[in-house]
């Protein structure tokens, strides 16, 4: 029973859902709603840091309850609060797309939360049957918010076409799951890791497959090349908050689980996913990068951009190390706030945010939203003042310390490309003739939206250890049994 | 004797009809019934392996993976009669405002 | 001896599915490998699974499928494979324009990923029995298997119970998704 009190931050938002749920029949505007969403998003923050303890000197890697299915350690907390505040600030930022989409409010905020719930699951599941559930439970929510609008028929194929891709995807991830049930006996991450390093079954062939296998459906959830295709056409087509809250939750949640099932359930494997990530990692980098220069709409940039930054990401984790993983998830943090922050302008501009060409001359007409978007354009190219820059640069430091120089050296070339088309559309909004009318004032919601991210951003860059320094203490160890520990320290 | 084999080597086949059966159809049904193939396959694999290992965890994951089973193809399938009101067709390369 | 019966009952039924045409046929033949392997799973010891298998697959989320196609009255997939190469380049040209950078190879646009979901289905299918003949280690099942629904049922409640509550979030949202998905708007 004790044990319920570390799921606090699930149980709150999953309950905000059900009571929506229930009232929805009396609920037709957006407004309350979001505001009881975001009131919840902030009580599940709290509950999240207030109860979860600091782990104790315990032999085991990890505090785990629920018979070893659910970690209470500070890794979850860290991601379980990223989760709350990107639930907060969508929540925020889909306030007039409900109204003037018509889309039914009370489920549309229903399903934000339980998609909040699975990602706080996945990053907090310490066995494989519940990072597969909550992997779940987000991605069906994810298919709902896309196609929501169904009057839309773009939205309907956004839909279609992430469901399949994304159950393949769920798929593979299960037969992965399989395989290593079948070879070590067990779905818990420390019974694997003991079964793996006591039984040396690291070279199995099922170990490799399954390894395999689950790589591919996680590399699915955060998009990364081969396994990318769908994110453009599903940002696109999405309405733009439930691209924003995609780009931002699912693919935090994505790299939540894969880091905690690369240095929990296969530490002894580290030299094989090391090599599959790294792979994994470059082609993200580059593709994202190239693909990005062409695009005229300015969601798919955005998701390509995303692409680009998973590969970006997945340096640290390549490593190993526990500076690694720390640069990678605080990578996973920052990320989100600055894309919230890059779509939440292009939410502010309604309709014609989504054209590049609607950038032209920003900043005469609205000049404040051309400086946030500027700030946010910055920080997405990994320019010094501002977050991106920071977390950028400590996944390529730990790529350099593990010896992955080549890896840094094309994180740093594409760094240099994507600086072209960032740069571009700043260009466009500070040395271009404005095109047509003004746009309309930024709502309220957006607003308050937009200066979180801002704020984040800037902070995150003039103060560099405000958002790294709770995931990994500075004293580390080497071996992957002292990172787990680190990590969940 | 049939052996554990023989049930992992029968599920990898039907594994891989199920992922054939994703990419070469042209239709979305049978594209959502080449899925439910897939998870059937696994769901032969855990039964098997649970029955090797004498344990009944096996078994129990595969009534979670038959409940993510139901409600990814009532939330598929409700997408595609979204989708049919749209299109009146069932071929994904008719839909054109999105590039696949 | 029963094994071969089913396993081949299984094999053949999914790959009509696959190649079948008219997708009430391929629910239908889905069913008839659903059943095989629901053969399997008593071969397996497993009879409890064997049941769910044919009440909750075969029985309803099969007939979710059927009623849909119903439904739909969803016609037989469209002709030949030539004539909708062309039905799409038309219907292309006339469309949405087209995103540059992959349309540039426009003409084969639509075989490469058939042939590629092929190529990928045989490596994935000679990877896998490769991988699972290779990794076999013990040739016959220990005796003693667990198949009593008593065991399964106290395991379920006891130390499965977090994930069963989370599957019982799952199927709501399944439930409120649909509702949402097939509304229809005035």
């Amino acid at each position: 029973m004790s044990d319920l009190v570390f799921l606090l931050p699930e149980l709150v938002l999953a309950g905000t859902a059900l009571v929506l749920i229930l009232i929805a029949r009396h609920v037709s505007r957006a407004q309350a709603v979001a505001v009881s969403v975001v009131v919840a998003a902030m009580a599940a923050i709290f509950s999240g840091w207030a109860f979860t303890p600091e782990a104790p000197e315990a032999p085991a890697a990890m505090t785990v309850v629920f018979g070893g299915t659910i970690a209470a350690d500070g890794y979850a907390r860290f991601f379980k609060v990223l989760f709350a505040a990107t639930l907060a600030l969508a929540a925020l930022l889909s306030v007039k797309h409900v109204d003037t989409e018509r889309v039914p409010p009370a489920e549309y905020y229903a399903l934000l939360l339980l998609a909040s719930t699975g990602m706080m699951l996945a990053a907090s599941a310490a066995d494989l049957l519940i990072l597969y559930l909550g992997l779940e439970l987000m991605i069906l929510c994810a298919y709902v918010l896309v196609g929501i609008t169904v009057n839309r028929p773009i939205a309907n194929e956004a839909a279609i076409k992430y469901f399949l891709l994304g159950s393949f995807a769920s798929a593979l991830l299960l037969y992965g799951i399989a395989l290593v049930y079948g070879v070590t006996g067990a779905t818990d991450f420390a019974a694997i890791a003991s079964a793996v390093s006591e039984r040396n079954l690291t070279r199995h062939p099922f170990m490799l497959a399954g390894l395999a296998l689950m790589a591919g459906g996680l590399a699915f959830k955060i998009a990364a090349v081969p396994f990318h295709a769908w994110a453009p056409d599903v940002y696109q087509g999405a309405s733009a908050p439930v691209a924003a809250f995609l780009a931002a939750g699912s693919k935090a949640a994505g790299l939540a689980a894969l880091v905690r099932v690369c240095l929990a359930a296969f530490a002894p494997e580290q030299r094989i996913w090391s090599e599959m990530l790294a792979g994994l990692a470059v082609l993200s980098m580059i593709v994202g990068s190239l693909l990005a220069i062409s695009q005229t709409n300015m969601k798919r940039l955005l998701a390509y951009s995303s692409i680009a930054h998973v590969g970006y990401a997945l340096l640290g984790l390549v490593t190993g190390t526990p500076d690694g993983a720390s640069a990678t998830i605080t990578y996973a943090f920052i990320y989100s706030f600055m894309t919230l922050g890059a779509f939440g302008v292009v939410i502010a501009l309604g309709e014609r945010g989504e054209d590049l060409l609607a950038y032209r001359g920003l900043a005469a007409t609205a000049p404040v939203t051309a400086a946030l978007m500027f700030l946010f354009l910055l920080s997405l190219t990994g320019i010094p003042p501002t977050a991106g820059f920071v977390a950028k640069f400590a996944v390529i430091l730990s790529a350099v310390r593990g010896g992955h120089v080549v890896l840094a050296v094309v994180a740093v070339m594409c760094s240099v490309v994507s600086a072209f088309f960032y740069l571009r559309v700043a260009v466009m909004m500070y040395m271009m003739e404005p095109q047509g009318a003004a746009p309309a004032r930024v709502p309220g919601a957006v607003a308050a939206a937009l200066a979180v991210a801002a704020f984040v951003t800037i902070v995150g860059g003039i103060l560099p250890d405000t958002f790294t320094a709770w995931t990994v203490p500075p004293s580390l160890g080497k071996t992957p049994t002292e990172i787990t520990r680190a990590l969940t320290r | 004797m049939v052996s554990l084999n023989h049930y992992l080597v029968l599920s990898a086949i039907l594994f891989a009809i199920g992922t054939a059966g994703v990419f070469v159809r042209r239709n979305l049904i049978t594209i959502l019934l080449s899925i439910e193939i897939m998870l059937n396959a696994v769901n032969l694999t855990f039964v098997a392996f649970g029955r090797a290992l004498g344990a009944a965890d096996g078994q129990i994951i595969v009534f979670f993976v038959m409940t993510v089973a139901a409600a990814e193809a009532a939330v598929g399938l409700a997408i595609v009669i979204a989708l049919f009101r749209h299109r009146e067709s069932l071929n994904p390369d008719s839909w054109t405002a999105l590039k696949w | 001896m029963a094994f071969y019966v089913f396993a081949v009952i299984a094999v053949v039924a999914s790959v009509l599915v696959i190649a079948q045409r008219n997708p009430i046929y391929s629910v239908l033949l889905l069913i008839a490998s659903f059943g095989a392997l629901s053969g399997l799973y008593v071969l397996l010891e497993a009879p409890f699974v064997a049941v769910i298998q044919i009440i909750v697959y075969a029985g309803a989320i099969m007939v979710l499928f059927l009623f849909v196609v119903m439904l739909l009255n969803a016609p037989h997939e469209e002709t030949d494979y030539d004539e909708r190469i062309h039905a799409y380049e038309a219907e292309r040209g006339a469309g949405v324009p087209a995103e540059r950078v992959r349309g540039a190879g426009a003409p084969g646009v639509n075989k490469v990923p058939m042939r590629f979901g092929g190529f990928l289905a045989a490596a994935l299918a000679v990877e896998l029995v490769w991988v699972l003949t290779k990794g076999g280690e013990s040739g016959a099942f220990p005796s003693g298997a667990i198949s009593s629904v008593k065991t399964i049922g106290q395991l379920l409640f006891t130390d499965y119970a977090f994930a069963f509550e989370v599957t019982s979030v799952l199927i709501l949202v399944a439930m409120v998704g649909a509702v949402v998905l097939a509304r229809r708007e005035s």
